[in-house]
């Protein structure tokens, strides 16, 4: 039975973890074969634009490959991405389903709703990892082919979080799904949200102190972590816990909702 | 013999009550369906046939009352998983997963029935000539259905839960869905439909429960319908004392001038007596159709 409630939640969301794959390999490969090119540029404006006014990371980006990969990919262009794929693969769920329709054909299997939210969480979670492998391939396999030196352990301390984050809103969105009927309106709203973080957390991002009353939403520099990670040692362990927690809270919370709703 | 009593019913419900809101879609309804029989579960739409079988197969949770379903207890999640194992379901809209294909579906579907029915499966692929590799969101209306009373009936379930399943069915597909029907319930199933359509209930049903707004109006066999339920036309020269008329099986009184026309559901012979006792001068002792049987019961809920 698990194995055919894993089947239909992969079927129902190949789709998407396929275009979400793609565009993972895409962004990761594009700021590895692309850097060259992007350093160049840059360097072109420094001379012809002195007057510019670049920020504070751009200095160290052009000389630093593993930070402007940190920058571009775990920090700031692709963790926005990133995000907005979790949520997508969170999208579903019975109430979904009542919209489709099919609701009432799953509900008459026997299997509990608990099964059936665990089993599609489980797949869900297996496609945010999957794609955190691919993203780690795409941009060392890059790296590879350009000759620009980049060292694994970078890759793995800067995804771990990065996992562990979009996990929270990957939790969010299977809770939102359960909350909201119809079969768009939880994707809008959920990545109306997602725009409006982030929209309020990218001064932070862009190397601002973080204000205390921003500290719990600062998640998108917890995904980040700190540019110059180097050892285990140095991944903020107790705010992963607390990302983790939270999606813990979520999704007790949408399995609430499930076992106590009507379809 | 609590128990031997229970088991006799494949649905039992108890002042079964769903509110929507403040909207109240099921009433105190108390019914039983006895295990082997074919119920048809008539009602207007929005009667809250619907809301009764979401009910009873788990999907809303009453708001009072209790159920059972092949003695389990609807309100009980893990008793309401074991009755599943045991219950085939065919939902109004038919809907299927877009994204499976019907081999898909059915493999799917197969996998939560250890009993499932490889020859029934093998019969009606045949009888349907279902294609296999197509998505089921590219199935016609008709093709879609067939494949949703595969999986209803390759279960090898001991009750069949339909709701409202010959709707939007041209009457080929309707009929052949009505055999199938009968013949499940030949193979020794317990078959509870829903349906507006009283001309197909009256083909194949042989007991019937008449619900209107939540609350059940009718409950009674085809075979009480043709002996027992009668319409009694009585013509006076004076007022008749109605009160005289309230004898046990009346269930409708109507007066139209002089005429007093009384639908009874049994006890005919002495309620026509009554009525010759007070002075009619014709009273006459006709039959009565389920179709006329329903609209009468709907009017009486309606004035």
């Amino acid at each position: 039975m698990t194995r055919a409630l894993c089947h239909k939640a992969w079927l129902e969301t190949r789709t998407r973890f396929l275009v979400a794959a793609m565009i993972t390999i895409a962004v990761c490969a594009f700021f590895t074969l692309a850097h060259t090119w992007i350093e160049n540029g840059w360097e072109r404006d420094l001379i012809e634009h002195p007057e510019y006014d670049n920020p504070a990371w751009f200095l160290r980006a052009m000389r630093d490959y593993p930070f402007f990969i940190y920058h571009y990919v775990y920090s700031d262009f692709f963790q926005k991405i990133w995000v907005f794929l979790a949520v997508l693969l969170g999208i579903g769920g019975l109430s979904r389903e009542a919209a489709h329709g099919t609701a009432g054909f799953t509900l008459s299997l026997p299997i509990s709703r608990l099964r059936l939210f665990a089993t599609r969480a489980l797949v869900a979670v297996a496609e945010l990892f999957a794609l955190t492998v691919i993203a780690l391939v795409a941009i060392v396999l890059g790296s590879w082919v350009m000759r620009l030196p980049y060292p694994i352990d970078h890759g793995l301390l800067h995804l771990a979080p990065l996992f562990a984050g979009g996990l929270v809103f990957l939790a969010a969105s299977l809770c939102l799904t359960e909350f909201v009927e119809g079969e768009n309106t939880p994707v809008v709203i959920a990545l109306g949200a997602v725009g409006l973080l982030y929209f309020a957390m990218q001064p932070y991002v862009d190397g601002a102190p973080l204000d205390w009353f921003a500290v719990p939403f600062a998640i998108p520099k917890l995904m980040a972590g700190p540019a110059d990670i180097r050892r285990v040692g140095d991944v903020a362990w107790g705010g992963l816990v607390a990302s983790l927690a939270g999606a813990a809270v979520f999704t007790a919370i949408g399995i609430r909702r499930m076992q106590r709703s009507d379809y | 013999m609590e128990t031997s009593v229970k088991q006799a019913y494949a649905i039992e419900t108890e002042a079964l009550t769903k509110y929507y809101g403040d909207f109240e879609a099921v009433r105190g309804l108390t019914m039983l369906v006895p295990k082997g029989s074919i119920t048809g579960f008539l009602g207007q739409n929005g009667a809250g046939k619907s809301s009764t079988i979401r009910m009873l197969l788990g999907m809303s949770r009453p708001t009072r009352g209790s159920g059972r379903v092949l003695d389990f207890d609807i309100a009980n999640e893990k008793q309401s998983i074991e009755m599943r194992k045991r219950v085939a379901y065919v939902g109004e809209d038919k809907r299927l997963y877009d994204y499976m294909t019907v081999g898909q579906m059915i493999d799917f579907t197969k996998a939560f029935y250890p009993g499932w029915r490889d020859d029934v499966e093998k019969k009606l692929l045949e009888e349907f000539r279902l294609p296999l590799d197509r998505l089921t969101k590219k199935l016609s209306k008709g093709m879609r259905t067939q494949t949703a009373l595969l999986l209803a009936f390759a279960r090898g379930a001991e009750l069949l839960i339909l709701d409202e399943p010959t709707e939007g069915l041209d009457p080929v597909m309707a009929e052949k869905l009505l055999e199938l029907v009968v013949g499940a319930a030949a193979d020794g199933a317990s078959i509870f439909f829903s349906s507006h359509q009283i001309a197909e209930v009256e083909q194949i049903a042989d007991r019937i429960l008449l619900i209107d707004r939540g609350q059940l109006l009718l409950d009674t066999t085809l075979d009480s319908i043709s002996t027992d339920f009668r319409r009694i036309r009585g013509v006076y020269d004076t007022a008749p004392v109605m009160s005289a008329l309230a004898l046990d099986g009346v269930k409708r009184v109507a007066v139209d001038g002089r005429t007093v026309s009384v639908m009874v559901s049994h006890n005919s012979v002495t309620i026509a007596e009554r009525m010759r006792a007070q002075s009619a001068t014709a009273v006459e002792v006709s039959p009565m159709t389920l179709k006329e049987i329903v609209l009468e019961s709907l009017k009486r809920d309606q004035s």
